[in-house]
Protein backbone atom coordinates (compact mmCIF):
# COMPACT_ATOMS: atom_id res chain seq x y z
CA UNK A 1 0.00 0.00 0.00
CA UNK A 2 0.93 3.55 -0.72
CA UNK A 3 0.03 6.43 0.50
CA UNK A 4 0.43 10.16 -0.46
CA UNK A 5 2.10 12.17 2.86
CA UNK A 6 0.27 15.41 2.72
CA UNK A 7 1.98 18.73 1.42
CA UNK A 8 1.52 22.21 2.24
CA UNK A 9 -0.68 24.05 -0.01
CA UNK A 10 0.37 27.63 -0.57
CA UNK A 11 -2.00 30.11 -0.71
CA UNK A 12 -1.55 34.26 -1.90
CA UNK A 13 -0.51 34.55 2.13
CA UNK A 14 1.67 32.05 2.34
CA UNK A 15 3.11 31.39 -1.08
CA UNK A 16 6.03 33.70 -0.68
CA UNK A 17 7.28 31.69 2.01
CA UNK A 18 7.21 28.02 0.42
CA UNK A 19 8.97 29.81 -2.71
CA UNK A 20 11.91 30.98 -0.64
CA UNK A 21 12.29 26.93 1.21
CA UNK A 22 12.54 26.00 -2.64
CA UNK A 23 15.36 28.57 -3.42
CA UNK A 24 16.99 27.19 0.28
CA UNK A 25 16.09 30.35 2.31
CA UNK A 26 14.17 30.55 5.16
CA UNK A 27 11.97 33.92 4.92
CA UNK A 28 9.51 35.03 7.31
CA UNK A 29 6.79 38.35 7.60
CA UNK A 30 7.80 41.37 8.94
CA UNK A 31 6.03 44.47 10.18
CA UNK A 32 7.45 47.77 8.73
CA UNK A 33 5.28 49.79 10.89
CA UNK A 34 6.41 47.75 14.54
CA UNK A 35 9.31 45.79 12.59
CA UNK A 36 8.05 42.86 14.61
CA UNK A 37 9.35 39.63 12.46
CA UNK A 38 6.61 37.08 12.34
CA UNK A 39 5.54 33.53 11.40
CA UNK A 40 2.85 31.83 10.51
CA UNK A 41 2.28 34.47 7.21
CA UNK A 42 -0.99 36.30 7.73
CA UNK A 43 -2.56 39.72 6.23
CA UNK A 44 -2.14 41.66 9.77
CA UNK A 45 0.97 42.25 11.98
CA UNK A 46 -0.11 39.93 15.30
CA UNK A 47 1.30 42.60 17.17
CA UNK A 48 0.32 45.96 15.85
CA UNK A 49 -1.97 44.61 13.09
CA UNK A 50 -0.57 47.17 10.28
CA UNK A 51 -1.24 45.37 7.18
CA UNK A 52 2.46 46.75 5.89
CA UNK A 53 4.00 43.92 5.80
CA UNK A 54 7.27 43.02 4.02
CA UNK A 55 9.55 39.95 4.26
CA UNK A 56 13.09 39.09 5.44
CA UNK A 57 15.73 36.25 5.43
CA UNK A 58 16.42 35.46 8.86
CA UNK A 59 19.35 33.35 10.29
CA UNK A 60 17.44 30.19 10.28
CA UNK A 61 19.51 29.16 13.62
CA UNK A 62 17.67 28.71 16.81
CA UNK A 63 17.07 26.75 19.90
CA UNK A 64 14.11 23.73 20.22
CA UNK A 65 11.98 25.44 22.80
CA UNK A 66 10.29 21.93 23.31
CA UNK A 67 9.54 18.63 21.39
CA UNK A 68 7.95 15.44 21.24
CA UNK A 69 8.82 11.76 19.20
CA UNK A 70 6.20 10.65 17.82
CA UNK A 71 5.79 6.63 17.92
CA UNK A 72 2.65 6.66 16.20
CA UNK A 73 2.91 8.89 12.94
CA UNK A 74 0.02 11.36 12.76
CA UNK A 75 -0.60 10.50 9.81
CA UNK A 76 0.09 7.01 7.72
CA UNK A 77 2.41 7.95 5.41
CA UNK A 78 4.64 9.38 7.92
CA UNK A 79 4.33 5.90 9.74
CA UNK A 80 7.85 4.54 7.91
CA UNK A 81 10.12 7.44 9.50
CA UNK A 82 8.61 6.42 13.47
CA UNK A 83 10.24 7.20 15.84
CA UNK A 84 10.72 11.22 14.64
CA UNK A 85 10.76 14.70 16.53
CA UNK A 86 8.34 17.20 15.76
CA UNK A 87 9.79 20.24 17.95
CA UNK A 88 8.67 24.57 18.35
CA UNK A 89 12.15 26.00 17.32
CA UNK A 90 12.99 29.14 18.71
CA UNK A 91 14.19 31.23 15.82
CA UNK A 92 17.42 34.22 16.86
CA UNK A 93 14.89 36.49 15.10
CA UNK A 94 11.92 35.38 17.66
CA UNK A 95 9.29 33.91 15.97
CA UNK A 96 8.75 30.08 16.49
CA UNK A 97 7.94 27.75 14.26
CA UNK A 98 6.73 23.90 14.48
CA UNK A 99 9.25 21.58 12.34
CA UNK A 100 10.90 18.02 12.50
CA UNK A 101 14.21 17.81 13.96
CA UNK A 102 15.78 15.59 11.85
CA UNK A 103 19.66 14.05 11.39
CA UNK A 104 19.43 13.06 15.32
CA UNK A 105 19.06 9.85 17.18
CA UNK A 106 15.04 11.13 18.73
CA UNK A 107 16.85 9.61 22.13
CA UNK A 108 19.34 12.80 21.58
CA UNK A 109 16.61 15.28 21.48
CA UNK A 110 16.35 17.87 24.02
CA UNK A 111 14.72 20.84 25.04
CA UNK A 112 17.43 24.44 24.28
CA UNK A 113 19.66 22.55 21.45
CA UNK A 114 20.60 24.67 18.83
CA UNK A 115 19.67 23.82 15.71
CA UNK A 116 19.97 25.77 12.03
CA UNK A 117 17.51 24.78 8.89
CA UNK A 118 17.58 22.53 6.23
CA UNK A 119 15.64 22.27 3.38
CA UNK A 120 13.98 18.80 2.17
CA UNK A 121 12.45 18.24 -0.64
CA UNK A 122 9.15 16.25 -0.97
CA UNK A 123 7.24 16.10 -3.93
CA UNK A 124 6.78 19.27 -4.99
CA UNK A 125 7.49 21.26 -1.89
CA UNK A 126 10.44 21.83 -0.35
CA UNK A 127 10.44 21.77 3.62
CA UNK A 128 12.22 23.53 6.35
CA UNK A 129 13.47 20.80 9.00
CA UNK A 130 16.23 21.52 11.47
CA UNK A 131 19.49 19.90 12.29
CA UNK A 132 21.55 19.98 15.41
CA UNK A 133 24.20 22.91 14.86
CA UNK A 134 27.69 22.25 15.44
CA UNK B 1 8.75 17.79 32.74
CA UNK B 2 12.11 19.48 31.60
CA UNK B 3 10.75 23.04 33.40
CA UNK B 4 9.40 21.23 36.96
CA UNK B 5 10.86 17.48 36.81
CA UNK B 6 7.26 16.02 36.15
CA UNK B 7 8.14 12.08 36.27
CA UNK B 8 6.60 9.52 33.53
CA UNK B 9 5.22 7.63 37.02
CA UNK B 10 3.29 10.58 38.07
CA UNK B 11 1.49 11.35 34.73
CA UNK B 12 0.69 7.42 34.72
CA UNK B 13 -0.87 8.24 38.14
CA UNK B 14 -3.50 10.29 36.39
CA UNK B 15 -4.71 7.21 34.16
CA UNK B 16 -4.24 4.93 37.51
CA UNK B 17 -6.35 6.87 39.43
CA UNK B 18 -9.56 7.74 36.27
CA UNK B 19 -9.13 3.99 35.70
CA UNK B 20 -10.04 2.86 39.51
CA UNK B 21 -12.64 5.23 39.38
CA UNK B 22 -14.26 3.72 36.58
CA UNK B 23 -14.30 0.66 38.77
CA UNK B 24 -17.60 1.80 40.36
CA UNK B 25 -19.41 3.02 37.01
CA UNK B 26 -20.81 -0.20 34.67
CA UNK B 27 -20.83 2.01 32.11
CA UNK B 28 -17.34 2.64 31.37
CA UNK B 29 -15.21 1.05 28.29
CA UNK B 30 -12.62 -0.01 31.15
CA UNK B 31 -14.87 -0.76 33.89
CA UNK B 32 -13.94 -4.04 35.08
CA UNK B 33 -9.82 -3.66 33.91
CA UNK B 34 -7.86 -1.28 36.72
CA UNK B 35 -4.61 -0.46 35.46
CA UNK B 36 -1.20 -0.02 37.72
CA UNK B 37 1.88 3.06 37.36
CA UNK B 38 3.58 0.06 35.60
CA UNK B 39 0.71 -1.08 32.97
CA UNK B 40 0.44 2.46 31.86
CA UNK B 41 4.87 2.75 31.39
CA UNK B 42 4.56 -0.47 29.96
CA UNK B 43 1.88 0.04 27.19
CA UNK B 44 2.84 1.73 23.79
CA UNK B 45 4.86 5.03 23.49
CA UNK B 46 2.39 6.81 21.23
CA UNK B 47 3.71 10.65 21.26
CA UNK B 48 6.79 11.11 24.04
CA UNK B 49 6.08 11.35 26.53
CA UNK B 50 2.92 10.11 26.80
CA UNK B 51 1.87 6.36 26.19
CA UNK B 52 -1.14 4.17 24.78
CA UNK B 53 -3.02 4.29 28.43
CA UNK B 54 -2.31 7.96 28.83
CA UNK B 55 -4.59 8.88 25.64
CA UNK B 56 -8.61 8.84 25.15
CA UNK B 57 -10.00 5.67 23.69
CA UNK B 58 -12.41 6.54 20.71
CA UNK B 59 -15.68 5.03 21.17
CA UNK B 60 -19.28 5.47 20.35
CA UNK B 61 -22.09 7.48 22.40
CA UNK B 62 -23.52 10.12 23.83
CA UNK B 63 -24.60 12.86 25.94
CA UNK B 64 -27.46 15.23 26.48
CA UNK B 65 -28.40 17.69 29.49
CA UNK B 66 -31.66 19.93 29.25
CA UNK B 67 -30.73 24.05 29.80
CA UNK B 68 -33.72 25.70 31.33
CA UNK B 69 -34.19 29.04 33.26
CA UNK B 70 -34.48 28.14 37.61
CA UNK B 71 -38.38 29.36 37.18
CA UNK B 72 -39.52 26.16 34.48
CA UNK B 73 -36.73 24.05 36.16
CA UNK B 74 -38.91 23.85 39.57
CA UNK B 75 -41.92 23.10 37.51
CA UNK B 76 -40.06 20.16 36.44
CA UNK B 77 -39.98 16.32 37.15
CA UNK B 78 -35.88 16.11 38.04
CA UNK B 79 -34.73 18.35 40.41
CA UNK B 80 -32.54 20.67 38.83
CA UNK B 81 -28.73 21.20 39.18
CA UNK B 82 -27.62 25.32 38.62
CA UNK B 83 -25.20 26.89 36.79
CA UNK B 84 -23.82 29.29 38.78
CA UNK B 85 -20.61 30.28 36.84
CA UNK B 86 -19.18 30.28 33.76
CA UNK B 87 -15.94 31.38 31.69
CA UNK B 88 -14.12 31.02 28.26
CA UNK B 89 -10.53 31.64 26.75
CA UNK B 90 -9.07 31.45 23.19
CA UNK B 91 -5.90 31.91 22.87
CA UNK B 92 -4.41 31.15 19.59
CA UNK B 93 -4.45 28.06 17.19
CA UNK B 94 -1.63 27.10 16.07
CA UNK B 95 0.66 25.70 18.77
CA UNK B 96 3.95 27.52 17.39
CA UNK B 97 1.42 30.56 18.73
CA UNK B 98 0.35 29.61 22.17
CA UNK B 99 1.79 32.24 24.90
CA UNK B 100 2.67 29.77 26.98
CA UNK B 101 3.78 26.16 27.31
CA UNK B 102 2.81 24.87 30.64
CA UNK B 103 -0.54 27.03 31.54
CA UNK B 104 -3.74 26.91 29.53
CA UNK B 105 -6.77 29.05 28.63
CA UNK B 106 -8.23 27.10 31.25
CA UNK B 107 -6.07 29.27 34.15
CA UNK B 108 -8.30 32.34 32.90
CA UNK B 109 -11.35 30.48 32.19
CA UNK B 110 -12.21 29.19 35.45
CA UNK B 111 -10.81 32.62 37.62
CA UNK B 112 -13.73 33.75 35.42
CA UNK B 113 -16.18 30.99 36.26
CA UNK B 114 -14.76 30.94 40.14
CA UNK B 115 -15.72 34.66 40.37
CA UNK B 116 -18.90 34.75 38.41
CA UNK B 117 -20.29 31.60 40.89
CA UNK B 118 -18.43 33.72 44.03
CA UNK B 119 -16.56 30.64 45.09
CA UNK B 120 -13.08 29.56 45.67
CA UNK B 121 -10.89 26.42 44.84
CA UNK B 122 -11.67 25.77 48.37
CA UNK B 123 -15.82 25.62 48.13
CA UNK B 124 -15.27 22.59 44.75
CA UNK B 125 -16.65 19.58 46.16
CA UNK B 126 -15.66 17.60 42.67
CA UNK B 127 -13.53 18.03 40.14
CA UNK B 128 -14.72 17.10 36.74
CA UNK B 129 -12.24 17.67 34.52
CA UNK B 130 -11.47 17.29 31.00
CA UNK B 131 -8.96 14.47 29.77
CA UNK B 132 -8.26 13.67 26.95
CA UNK B 133 -4.62 13.03 27.63
CA UNK B 134 -2.78 12.47 31.58
CA UNK B 135 -0.71 16.27 30.82
CA UNK B 136 -4.58 17.94 30.29
CA UNK B 137 -5.63 16.44 33.76
CA UNK B 138 -2.39 17.41 35.51
CA UNK B 139 -2.31 21.11 33.82
CA UNK B 140 -5.83 21.78 34.76
CA UNK B 141 -5.23 20.66 38.46
CA UNK B 142 -2.79 23.53 38.53
CA UNK B 143 -4.64 25.57 36.45
CA UNK B 144 -7.41 25.54 38.78
CA UNK B 145 -5.72 26.65 41.77
CA UNK B 146 -5.53 22.88 43.51
CA UNK B 147 -1.60 23.63 43.45
CA UNK B 148 1.35 25.97 42.71
CA UNK B 149 2.36 25.93 38.63
CA UNK B 150 4.56 22.85 37.87
CA UNK B 151 4.00 20.61 41.10
CA UNK B 152 0.88 18.82 39.76
CA UNK B 153 3.53 15.66 40.39
CA UNK B 154 3.76 15.59 44.08
CA UNK B 155 0.45 16.14 43.74
CA UNK B 156 -1.16 13.30 42.14
CA UNK B 157 1.36 11.48 44.60
CA UNK B 158 -0.13 12.56 48.07
CA UNK B 159 -3.95 12.74 47.32
CA UNK B 160 -7.09 10.55 46.91
CA UNK B 161 -9.06 11.27 44.15
CA UNK B 162 -11.86 8.94 44.60
CA UNK B 163 -15.39 9.92 45.46
CA UNK B 164 -14.89 9.16 48.79
CA UNK B 165 -11.12 11.29 48.58
CA UNK B 166 -9.59 14.33 49.70
CA UNK B 167 -9.91 15.61 45.87
CA UNK B 168 -13.08 14.02 43.99
CA UNK B 169 -11.87 13.72 40.72
CA UNK B 170 -13.99 12.38 37.57
CA UNK B 171 -15.62 9.70 39.84
CA UNK B 172 -17.18 7.83 36.36
CA UNK B 173 -14.23 7.71 35.09
CA UNK B 174 -13.65 10.58 32.61
CA UNK B 175 -12.81 9.87 29.46
CA UNK B 176 -9.42 7.91 30.09
CA UNK B 177 -11.55 5.21 31.26
CA UNK B 178 -15.08 5.48 29.82
CA UNK B 179 -14.06 6.37 26.22
CA UNK B 180 -13.85 9.54 24.20
CA UNK B 181 -17.59 9.42 22.52
CA UNK B 182 -15.95 12.14 20.36
CA UNK B 183 -17.25 15.84 20.88
CA UNK B 184 -20.11 13.71 23.11
CA UNK B 185 -16.76 13.14 25.17
CA UNK B 186 -16.77 16.54 26.85
CA UNK B 187 -20.20 16.44 27.71
CA UNK B 188 -19.62 13.79 29.91
CA UNK B 189 -18.07 15.92 32.45
CA UNK B 190 -21.66 18.17 32.62
CA UNK B 191 -23.16 14.78 33.19
CA UNK B 192 -21.22 13.12 35.45
CA UNK B 193 -21.59 16.71 37.73
CA UNK B 194 -25.29 17.00 37.04
CA UNK B 195 -26.07 13.31 38.18
CA UNK B 196 -23.22 13.93 41.17
CA UNK B 197 -25.26 17.05 42.16
CA UNK B 198 -28.19 15.61 41.98
CA UNK B 199 -27.20 12.63 44.86
CA UNK B 200 -28.01 10.30 41.66
CA UNK B 201 -23.81 8.68 41.39
CA UNK B 202 -25.15 6.10 42.93
CA UNK B 203 -22.13 3.74 44.41
CA UNK B 204 -19.60 6.48 43.17
CA UNK B 205 -21.79 9.21 45.03
CA UNK B 206 -19.75 11.92 46.38
CA UNK B 207 -20.93 12.90 50.07
CA UNK B 208 -22.41 16.37 50.42
CA UNK B 209 -21.48 17.40 46.96
CA UNK B 210 -22.82 20.74 46.73
CA UNK B 211 -20.53 22.69 43.80
CA UNK B 212 -18.65 20.99 40.94
CA UNK B 213 -16.23 22.38 38.50
CA UNK B 214 -16.65 21.54 34.92
CA UNK B 215 -13.91 21.38 32.33
CA UNK B 216 -14.07 21.79 28.44
CA UNK B 217 -10.53 21.70 26.27
CA UNK B 218 -10.89 22.04 22.30
CA UNK B 219 -7.89 21.87 19.64
CA UNK B 220 -4.54 22.72 20.49
CA UNK B 221 -4.89 23.38 24.47
CA UNK B 222 -5.81 26.42 22.92
CA UNK B 223 -9.88 26.81 23.05
CA UNK B 224 -11.64 26.06 26.43
CA UNK B 225 -14.20 26.83 29.18
CA UNK B 226 -14.89 25.64 32.62
CA UNK B 227 -18.63 25.85 34.32
CA UNK B 228 -19.03 25.96 37.99
CA UNK B 229 -22.65 23.51 39.10
CA UNK B 230 -24.41 23.85 42.01
CA UNK B 231 -26.85 21.55 43.71
CA UNK B 232 -30.74 23.42 43.80
CA UNK B 233 -31.04 24.76 47.71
Amino acid sequence: MSLRAPLPTPTAVSRRFWEAARDGRLELPCCRACRLTFHYPRVLCPRCWSQDLGWRVVSGRGTVATFTVLHRAVHPAWQSRAPYVTALVDLEEGPRLLSNVVGIDPRDARVGLAVEVVFEVEGEATLPRFVPRT
Amino acid sequence: MADFGTTPEQLARIAVVERANAQRNPDAVFHGQPISVDDVLGSRMIAEPLHLYEAVMPCAGGAAFVLTNARQAAAMPHRPVLLLGAGEKVTHRALSQAPDLTTTPLRAAIQDAYAMAGVTVRDIDLFSLYDCYTIMVGVTLEDAGLCPKGRFGPFVEEHDFSAAGDVPLNPHGGQLACGQADLAGGMSHIVEAVRQLRGEAGERQVRDAGVALVTGNGATLSEECALVLGRAA
